[in-house]
């Protein structure tokens, strides 16, 4: 199954504006089928997990991968396209580029996705001569978003295996194949970590919130309905 | 050799090139990788490969043939030294006794002069001199009476020995060096020679009483670099004083941060990091220039000479020293060396310095090289001084016990400022480093891990590792030796250790393979018990004390939110594996400690466990997970029937109602599915409307899920039926009820289930 890229039109503010935002439930999912989107700026890299993922996925429900430098996509091919079942942005800690697309690219994305559907990759955590990127700025704007971070070397081959195995299970969760973790946090008993949640830890919360704090992202994984 | 085919016009020149290639200087460095990946030529004769048959022939590499060229003007292998018998080697030696008798007393250079030092190089580079031969040669470059620099360097660069080099001529040379007028080019040579035939020096005892001298060369700026590493390599643990230290931290001060500094002062802060307290960068790699091409290939040929793994073998290298000390490199961080004693007394046993003994009472030391069993320890308590590598430690257990009963804070300091750098510089995964591997730091993290169950107790390095590291974890290298440092947290508060579990372990648990998903409950029940140790034997040392209620309370708090919290984890991950019966197996497990808290470990607590545990459990198609749950709620019956007496229980009677009501509510359950089949009724937990069970076509669905009929126990019903009635063709199940003599018999059958059966009397009589 190929890896299908798609180009990024030019800078026209005209043509963004008729592209759509990605929305996570304006198609019909097909069945057995799960898609994921990476969207990164480093191609290469990007090539390489979607032939990991690919190649992991063999066996269980068939599975797309789709590879975008970045949001929105262009929407001349939007019919084409299948329901998008996961996001996963994939950041270089060695180049500030990197950071910067996703960012831009994180407002083009509907906001239902970010109940469970969109997940950060960090890559080249290990080289720390190179690093441009503190892993503190990419930690905050995963728990900004409320979703997971995974750390991974996606330029050692077995690093990269273990990281694609990592996004098909998250991938069987959204697109609805395996039943996905609910149920909110375990009932804690100090006031104040109640207020931070176990996620947002950075984002200040006035201190006797009702009930428990909100659910962590794997909590609130909304099981799509098949049918 | 007056005979000598390449008799090079240009070999005069002694300015040997100093080219350390820049190809080459790199793979210098991974040449003390591995062996297989050396990259310089080497040229041997038919002699050489008849002491050591297994060498291969590497191809020439220009430079380095050029330069040995220049030296000694022997080309490639010459196949005209044929086969030697002792003739030659006679030969050889009347030959090197004529030069050096000439060159000790020659006065200026001339032609006779030139082919006798040609001769003392050919010798030297084709087979080594022996080590009388060194001593003379030594002593007859250092007291020859020529002016001329130029011959005294180039007969320092051929001391190349067979072997060894005895350590007596190197402290005559150094002795002389000192004391006579030299310059300072050939300081520095007998220094770079030093360096690089470190490894080849039998003892260096000798050596190390004179410390001092090899420190005082260190003010000369043009031969500190040497100098330091020459230190480097020699320091034992009594040599690092603090009038040294401050001289150079002063040296360092006037020059600035030079990297050999670094090093010295670095491998001083390992020894007594009280004595230095000023910050060091971490390890850089390359920390001495380690250039010496002049001697590299003949290090290389003197190594395979003796038979000596070239180099110390970095891959499987953890605990196994060869037999001479290794030489201390900065890239054996993860080698384990074995306890070497840092004071050798034994050796100076010797006639005179016995009076200097009992002068200042020093007592006899234990080597520790022959501290094998706890007997030893035991007899030799005393007398036991800690080894100058502090590491050692950690594969030794006597040593272990002792570092347990030992008072001295500063080796404790020792080994954890040891560890802290090399787990930080060691770990795969937070840095790429090119000189450890994942199979080492592996091994490490394993005697790591050993070592802290020995003493069960986790070492601070550890803690502070797993907190750097765990965040950015990738979830597979070293998967298990890592998931074992996370069951030697200690016990303090939960909130500090949640941002651990949940922020950065959570995630990678739920997306992983439920191997991983088992290893990481498996540690954390681990975790559990450890702390259920720790408190039980604090609490059995400090029971007359106060303060102990309130220590109570934390420790009831954290250990009922760690449980929590892996109940969470246990809910969620069976769901996603769709209750396989090997993640049960795990989960149990951590409940049925948790279960027997109150007895085990007298911790006045009682958690439950929760629904989304129990009821899959009690629906499950595998006898083994049904038993197990069965034996854990017998085992929860027990402690709160037990645990009613408590007086802190008691007290704190509106937490706990929770507990028992929930317990009630299982056992419940329990018994309406397996006993009295009451489970599809109204208010009990299976209710479904009887119009949708209709629907379903399945009749008799009332006793479904009975003891004889359940899914997981079928199989013994069967088994029950076919050894009681063997003869017959058809059986029904609805016939075991109505033998109910013959319940007894099947009550034997399911023998390792009485357990249950337990339960189900105790919970009749409560009904």
């Amino acid at each position: 199954m190929r890896v299908r890229s798609h180009r990024h039109p030019g800078d026209d503010r005209f043509l963004r504006l008729k592209m759509a935002l990605l929305r996570p439930l304006d198609k019909l999912p097909t069945l057995d089928v799960a898609t994921i989107l990476l969207v990164g700026a480093e191609e290469k890299l990007l090539e390489q997990l979607g032939e990991a993922v690919l190649r992991e996925g063999e066996g269980s429900a068939k599975v797309q991968v789709h590879v975008a430098p970045g949001l929105p996509l262009p929407a001349d091919r939007e019919c084409l396209r299948p329901r998008v079942d996961l996001v996963v942005f994939v950041l270089s800690l060695h180049s500030k580029h990197s950071l910067r697309t996703v960012e831009a690219s994180l407002p083009q994305l509907d906001a239902g996705f970010f109940l469970g559907k969109v997940c950060f990759l960090a890559s080249g955590v290990g080289s720390e001569q190179k690093a441009s990127i503190h892993t503190d700025a990419v930690a905050r704007l995963a728990a900004t978003f409320r979703s997971p971070l995974l750390f991974g070397d996606l330029e050692v081959e077995p690093s990269r295996l273990s990281v694609a195995r990592r996004l098909l299970r998250v991938l069987q969760i959204c697109a609805g194949h395996v039943p996905g973790p609910v149920g909110p946090e375990p009932a804690v008993h100090d006031e104040e970590v109640r207020g931070a949640g176990p996620a947002g830890r950075l984002t200040p919360r006035p201190a006797p919130s009702p009930g428990r704090g909100p659910p962590g992202p794997f909590c609130a994984l909304v099981i799509t309905p098949i049918n | 050799m007056a005979n000598l085919p390449y008799n090079s016009a240009e070999g005069s020149s002694d300015v040997v090139p100093e080219s350390p290639s820049p190809e080459r200087s790199t793979p210098t460095t991974e040449q003390q990788m591995s062996p297989t990946c050396f990259q310089t030529s080497m040229v041997m004769s038919s002699q050489e490969t008849s002491l050591s048959p297994v060498i291969p022939i590497i191809q020439c590499d220009r430079s380095a043939w050029k330069m040995r060229q220049n030296e000694s003007g022997l080309g490639p292998a010459n196949l005209q030294y044929g086969l030697g018998d002792g003739k030659e080697e006679f030969n050889e030696h009347a030959a090197l006794q004529q030069a050096f008798n000439y060159i000790r007393k020659a006065t200026k250079k001339e032609s006779t002069l030139e082919k006798h030092l040609q001769t003392v190089e050919d010798i030297a580079w084709k087979s080594g001199l022996g080590p009388k031969d060194i001593d003379t040669l030594l002593e007859v470059v250092l007291s020859s009476p020529l002016r001329a620099e130029a011959v005294k360097s180039r007969m320092l660069k051929c001391l190349i020995p067979t072997t060894l080099i005895p350590e007596s001529a190197v402290v005559k040379a150094f002795s002389k060096l000192c004391t006579h007028n030299y310059s300072n080019s050939i300081k520095i040579i007998f220094f770079r020679w030093l360096i690089a035939m470190f490894d080849f020096i039998d003892h260096t005892e000798e050596m190390n009483s004179l410390y001092g001298f090899f420190f005082s060369f260190l003010q000369e700026e043009s031969m500190s670099c040497y100098v330091c590493h020459l230190l480097y390599l020699l320091t034992k643990r009594e040599n690092v004083k603090p009038f040294r230290v401050r001289r150079l931290l002063d040296f360092q001060s006037k020059v600035g941060i030079q990297p050999h500094l670094q090093a010295l002062l670095s491998l001083y802060k390992s020894f007594c990091p009280d004595l230095v307290s000023i910050s060091l960068p971490q390890k850089r790699k390359y920390y001495f220039k380690n250039t010496d091409s002049i001697w590299q290939t003949a290090v290389y040929i003197v190594k395979q000479r003796n038979q000596l793994p070239s180099l110390p073998s970095v891959e499987l290298s953890v605990g196994i020293s060869a037999s001479q000390p290794q030489k201390r490199k900065w890239n054996s961080s993860c080698i384990i060396p074995k306890p070497t004693s840092s004071f050798t007394g034994e050796k100076k046993q010797k006639g005179g310095s016995t009076s200097l003994d009992v002068m200042f009472g020093v007592r006899k030391t234990f080597p520790v090289e022959q501290l094998h069993m706890f007997s030893q320890l035991l007899e030799n308590i005393q007398n036991i001084q800690f080894p100058s590598q502090m590491c050692s430690v950690l594969k030794n257990s006597s040593l272990l016990h002792y570092l347990n009963c030992v008072r001295d804070e500063t080796v404790w300091l020792r080994l954890y400022y040891w560890m802290n750098q090399v787990l930080k510089e060691g770990c795969t995964w937070c840095k790429v480093s090119n000189y450890t591997t994942e199979e080492e730091f592996k091994s490490f993290l394993d005697i790591v891990g050993k070592a802290q169950c020995f003493l069960q107790e986790g070492f601070p390095s550890s803690e502070v590792f797993l907190y750097r590291s765990l965040p950015l974890w990738d979830g597979t290298s070293c998967r298990s030796e890592y998931l074992q440092l996370l069951s030697w947290l200690p016990l303090g508060n939960f909130s500090e250790i949640r941002p651990l579990l949940c922020d950065s372990l959570a995630p990678l648990f739920f997306t992983s393979s439920i191997f991983h998903k088992c290893s990481v409950l498996y540690s954390l029940k681990q975790l559990l018990q450890n702390w259920l140790l720790r408190y039980a034997m604090r609490a059995n040392v400090k029971t007359m004390m106060s303060t102990s209620s309130h220590t109570t309370l934390n420790v009831v708090n954290s250990v009922s939110e760690l449980i929590s919290f892996v109940g969470w984890l246990s809910t969620n991950a069976l769901r996603l594996e769709e209750h396989s019966s090997f993640l049960f197996h795990f989960v149990l497990d951590f409940f049925e400690t948790v279960s027997d808290m109150y007895l085990n470990y007298n911790l006045p607590l009682v958690v439950i466990f929760p629904c989304g545990v129990f009821y899959p459990a009690l629906l499950t198609f595998d006898s083994i997970t049904l038993n197990h749950l069965c034996y854990i709620m017998y085992r929860y019956r027990v402690n709160l029937t037990a645990a009613k007496e408590n007086d802190v229980i008691r007290q704190e009677r509106q937490k706990f109602n929770k507990t028992y009501q929930k317990f009630n509510e299982y056992v419940t359950a329990l018994v309406d599915c397996l006993w009295t089949s009451t489970a599809f009724e109204k208010d009990h937990f299976l209710y479904i409307d009887p119009e949708i069970m209709k629907k379903t076509k399945i009749k008799d669905y009332k006793k479904s899920l009975n003891l004889t009929n359940h899914p997981a126990l079928l199989v013994y019903s069967i088994y029950f039926l076919l050894q009681g009635w063997p003869g017959e063709k058809e059986l029904a199940l609805g016939t075991i009820q109505e033998h109910l003599e013959d319940l007894v018999t099947y009550r034997e059958s399911l023998s390792h289930l009485d357990f249950a059966q337990d339960i189900l009397h105790d919970s009749d009589k409560h009904l």
